[in-house]
Protein backbone atom coordinates (compact mmCIF):
# COMPACT_ATOMS: atom_id res chain seq x y z
CA UNK A 1 0.00 0.00 0.00
CA UNK A 2 2.53 2.58 -0.89
CA UNK A 3 0.10 5.77 -0.81
CA UNK A 4 2.09 7.08 -3.81
CA UNK A 5 -0.37 8.18 -7.15
CA UNK A 6 2.86 8.90 -9.63
CA UNK A 7 2.41 6.28 -12.26
CA UNK A 8 5.47 5.27 -14.63
CA UNK A 9 4.34 7.45 -17.06
CA UNK A 10 3.84 10.53 -14.22
CA UNK A 11 7.59 9.48 -13.56
CA UNK A 12 9.03 9.32 -17.15
CA UNK A 13 7.24 13.18 -17.81
CA UNK A 14 8.67 14.73 -14.54
CA UNK A 15 12.27 13.00 -15.35
CA UNK A 16 12.03 14.73 -18.72
CA UNK A 17 10.94 18.08 -17.40
CA UNK A 18 13.57 18.03 -15.06
CA UNK A 19 15.73 17.16 -17.81
CA UNK A 20 17.62 13.68 -16.01
CA UNK A 21 17.02 10.03 -17.40
CA UNK A 22 16.75 8.13 -13.90
CA UNK A 23 15.28 8.64 -10.75
CA UNK A 24 18.63 7.33 -9.13
CA UNK A 25 20.43 10.24 -10.33
CA UNK A 26 18.38 13.17 -8.16
CA UNK A 27 20.25 11.32 -5.27
CA UNK A 28 24.19 12.12 -6.65
CA UNK A 29 24.69 14.73 -4.21
CA UNK A 30 24.44 11.87 -1.99
CA UNK A 31 27.77 10.08 -0.75
CA UNK A 32 27.90 6.57 -2.53
CA UNK A 33 28.75 4.51 0.07
CA UNK A 34 25.54 6.08 1.84
CA UNK A 35 23.18 6.40 -1.37
CA UNK A 36 20.58 3.41 -1.58
CA UNK A 37 21.05 1.72 1.76
CA UNK A 38 19.86 -1.63 2.29
CA UNK A 39 16.96 -1.51 5.04
CA UNK A 40 16.98 -4.70 7.45
CA UNK A 41 13.55 -4.34 7.61
CA UNK A 42 10.65 -7.39 6.99
CA UNK A 43 8.57 -7.33 3.63
CA UNK A 44 5.42 -5.04 3.74
CA UNK A 45 2.36 -6.67 4.42
CA UNK A 46 -1.49 -5.87 3.92
CA UNK A 47 -3.57 -3.85 6.04
CA UNK A 48 -5.56 -7.12 7.63
CA UNK A 49 -2.25 -9.18 7.73
CA UNK A 50 -1.01 -6.05 9.81
CA UNK A 51 -4.75 -5.81 11.98
CA UNK A 52 -3.93 -8.99 13.36
CA UNK A 53 -0.24 -8.02 14.34
CA UNK A 54 -1.43 -4.99 16.25
CA UNK A 55 -4.01 -6.57 17.77
CA UNK A 56 -2.14 -9.83 18.98
CA UNK A 57 0.08 -6.77 20.26
CA UNK A 58 -2.21 -5.29 22.13
CA UNK A 59 -3.56 -8.07 24.03
CA UNK A 60 -0.01 -8.52 25.58
CA UNK A 61 -1.48 -5.11 27.92
CA UNK A 62 -3.13 -5.94 31.24
CA UNK A 63 -6.07 -3.09 32.22
CA UNK A 64 -7.41 -2.71 36.15
CA UNK A 65 -10.58 -4.65 33.60
CA UNK A 66 -8.51 -7.56 33.86
CA UNK A 67 -7.20 -7.82 37.31
CA UNK A 68 -8.03 -6.93 41.11
CA UNK A 69 -6.97 -3.72 42.46
CA UNK A 70 -6.66 -1.63 45.07
CA UNK A 71 -5.56 1.75 43.49
CA UNK A 72 -7.25 4.59 45.78
CA UNK A 73 -7.61 8.46 45.46
CA UNK A 74 -9.94 7.78 42.33
CA UNK A 75 -7.75 5.65 40.39
CA UNK A 76 -10.27 2.61 40.83
CA UNK A 77 -12.76 1.27 38.91
CA UNK A 78 -15.62 3.15 38.15
CA UNK A 79 -17.91 4.25 36.14
CA UNK A 80 -20.18 7.34 35.63
CA UNK A 81 -23.68 6.41 34.35
CA UNK A 82 -25.34 8.11 31.49
CA UNK A 83 -27.99 10.26 33.70
CA UNK A 84 -25.20 11.92 35.11
CA UNK A 85 -24.16 13.60 32.42
CA UNK B 1 2.70 8.57 17.34
CA UNK B 2 4.72 5.41 17.83
CA UNK B 3 1.91 3.06 16.51
CA UNK B 4 1.28 5.38 13.95
CA UNK B 5 5.13 5.03 12.41
CA UNK B 6 5.18 1.49 12.96
CA UNK B 7 2.12 0.78 10.97
CA UNK B 8 3.63 2.98 8.21
CA UNK B 9 6.81 1.19 8.00
CA UNK B 10 5.31 -2.44 8.84
CA UNK B 11 2.77 -1.54 5.45
CA UNK B 12 5.59 -0.08 3.64
CA UNK B 13 8.16 -2.40 3.65
CA UNK B 14 11.77 -1.51 2.60
CA UNK B 15 10.52 -1.71 -1.01
CA UNK B 16 8.00 0.88 -0.41
CA UNK B 17 9.97 3.62 2.05
CA UNK B 18 12.58 3.46 -0.82
CA UNK B 19 9.65 4.16 -3.25
CA UNK B 20 8.39 6.83 -1.48
CA UNK B 21 11.79 8.85 -0.85
CA UNK B 22 11.92 8.37 -4.49
CA UNK B 23 8.95 9.84 -4.93
CA UNK B 24 9.27 12.92 -2.76
CA UNK B 25 12.05 14.14 -4.27
CA UNK B 26 11.37 13.77 -7.90
CA UNK B 27 7.83 15.61 -7.10
CA UNK B 28 9.85 18.78 -5.43
CA UNK B 29 12.60 18.16 -8.28
CA UNK B 30 9.34 18.26 -10.63
CA UNK B 31 7.99 20.86 -8.86
CA UNK B 32 10.95 23.10 -9.01
CA UNK B 33 12.02 22.73 -12.41
CA UNK B 34 8.40 24.30 -12.97
CA UNK B 35 8.47 26.84 -10.78
CA UNK B 36 12.38 28.28 -11.02
CA UNK B 37 11.67 29.99 -14.62
CA UNK B 38 9.35 32.67 -12.60
CA UNK B 39 10.29 32.66 -8.77
CA UNK B 40 14.53 32.33 -8.85
CA UNK B 41 15.87 29.47 -7.06
CA UNK B 42 17.89 30.29 -3.42
CA UNK B 43 20.44 27.01 -4.04
CA UNK B 44 21.51 26.19 -7.48
CA UNK B 45 21.68 21.99 -7.19
CA UNK B 46 19.57 19.16 -7.16
CA UNK B 47 17.21 19.57 -4.15
CA UNK B 48 15.65 16.59 -1.56
CA UNK B 49 12.06 16.62 -0.37
CA UNK B 50 11.93 20.27 -0.73
CA UNK B 51 13.16 23.54 -1.92
CA UNK B 52 13.70 27.01 -1.61
CA UNK B 53 12.99 30.28 -3.74
CA UNK B 54 12.67 33.84 -3.83
CA UNK B 55 9.18 35.25 -3.54
CA UNK B 56 9.84 38.30 -4.38
CA UNK B 57 9.76 39.32 -7.94
CA UNK B 58 12.31 41.27 -9.59
CA UNK B 59 11.05 44.88 -11.12
CA UNK B 60 7.51 44.71 -8.92
CA UNK B 61 7.03 45.33 -5.01
CA UNK B 62 5.33 41.95 -4.79
CA UNK B 63 6.59 40.08 -1.71
CA UNK B 64 6.35 36.55 -0.62
CA UNK B 65 3.75 36.96 1.39
CA UNK B 66 1.58 38.82 -1.12
CA UNK B 67 2.26 35.53 -3.63
CA UNK B 68 1.29 33.12 -0.54
CA UNK B 69 -1.93 34.95 0.15
CA UNK B 70 -3.17 34.95 -3.79
CA UNK B 71 -2.32 30.98 -3.82
CA UNK B 72 -5.24 31.19 -1.06
CA UNK B 73 -7.50 32.31 -4.30
CA UNK B 74 -6.40 29.86 -6.34
CA UNK B 75 -7.39 27.02 -4.00
CA UNK B 76 -3.74 26.25 -2.84
CA UNK B 77 -2.25 26.00 0.62
CA UNK B 78 0.83 28.24 1.07
CA UNK B 79 3.56 27.11 1.23
CA UNK B 80 6.42 27.75 3.99
CA UNK B 81 6.72 31.91 3.98
CA UNK B 82 9.90 33.80 5.23
CA UNK B 83 11.58 30.11 6.39
CA UNK B 84 14.46 29.81 6.56
CA UNK B 85 15.45 33.08 7.59
CA UNK B 86 18.60 33.19 5.83
CA UNK B 87 16.90 33.40 2.32
CA UNK B 88 15.00 36.68 1.93
CA UNK B 89 11.53 36.23 0.71
CA UNK B 90 11.80 32.59 1.22
CA UNK B 91 9.03 29.76 0.61
CA UNK B 92 10.02 27.02 0.95
CA UNK B 93 7.95 24.18 -1.18
CA UNK B 94 7.68 20.38 -0.18
CA UNK B 95 5.41 18.98 -2.30
CA UNK B 96 5.67 15.48 -0.13
CA UNK B 97 5.05 11.61 -2.18
CA UNK B 98 1.56 11.82 -1.53
CA UNK B 99 0.47 14.80 -4.23
CA UNK B 100 -0.13 13.77 -8.09
CA UNK B 101 1.72 15.21 -11.10
CA UNK B 102 -1.85 16.71 -12.02
CA UNK B 103 -1.97 18.35 -8.69
CA UNK B 104 1.68 20.13 -8.70
CA UNK B 105 1.03 20.75 -12.19
CA UNK B 106 -2.27 22.94 -11.01
CA UNK B 107 0.08 24.04 -8.39
CA UNK B 108 2.40 25.73 -10.05
CA UNK B 109 0.20 26.92 -13.08
CA UNK B 110 -1.24 29.24 -10.30
CA UNK B 111 2.14 30.37 -9.22
CA UNK B 112 3.21 31.07 -12.98
CA UNK B 113 -0.36 33.15 -13.05
CA UNK B 114 0.65 34.96 -9.81
CA UNK B 115 3.96 35.69 -11.31
CA UNK B 116 2.17 37.34 -13.90
CA UNK B 117 0.03 39.16 -12.11
CA UNK B 118 2.79 40.45 -10.20
CA UNK B 119 3.63 43.04 -13.45
CA UNK B 120 -0.21 43.07 -14.77
CA UNK B 121 -2.08 43.32 -11.54
CA UNK B 122 -0.12 43.88 -8.55
CA UNK B 123 -2.98 45.32 -6.43
CA UNK B 124 -5.04 41.90 -6.55
CA UNK B 125 -1.80 39.97 -4.81
CA UNK B 126 -1.41 42.94 -2.28
CA UNK B 127 -5.31 42.32 -1.27
CA UNK B 128 -5.22 39.10 -1.38
CA UNK B 129 -6.67 36.57 0.14
CA UNK B 130 -10.24 37.54 -1.58
CA UNK B 131 -12.25 34.59 -1.41
CA UNK B 132 -10.95 33.50 2.44
CA UNK B 133 -13.43 34.52 5.18
CA UNK B 134 -10.71 36.56 6.68
CA UNK B 135 -8.54 38.33 4.50
CA UNK B 136 -4.72 39.82 5.94
CA UNK B 137 -4.83 39.21 9.59
CA UNK B 138 -2.10 41.16 12.00
CA UNK B 139 0.36 38.46 12.32
CA UNK B 140 1.35 39.34 15.69
CA UNK B 141 -1.42 40.00 17.15
CA UNK B 142 -3.31 36.34 16.78
CA UNK B 143 -0.36 34.78 18.43
CA UNK B 144 0.09 37.23 21.32
CA UNK B 145 -3.27 37.76 22.03
CA UNK B 146 -5.72 35.04 20.49
CA UNK B 147 -9.17 35.25 20.45
CA UNK B 148 -10.11 31.57 21.09
CA UNK B 149 -14.11 31.81 21.87
CA UNK B 150 -16.74 32.40 19.17
CA UNK B 151 -19.70 35.31 20.50
CA UNK B 152 -22.38 34.94 18.66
Amino acid sequence: MPYIPNTDANTRAMLEKIGISSVEELFHDVPAQHRFPELKLPKAVSEMELLDELYALALKNSSTGCFATFLGAGAYNWQAQGFLW
Amino acid sequence: MFLRAYTYIRMMGPDGLRSMAENAVLNANYLKALVSPHFPRAVERTCMHEFVVHGDIPGTDIRALDVSKRLIDYGHHPPTNYFPLIVHDALMIEPTETESKETLDMFADALVKIAGEAHTAPELLHSAPHTAPVTRLDETKVARAPILCCKG
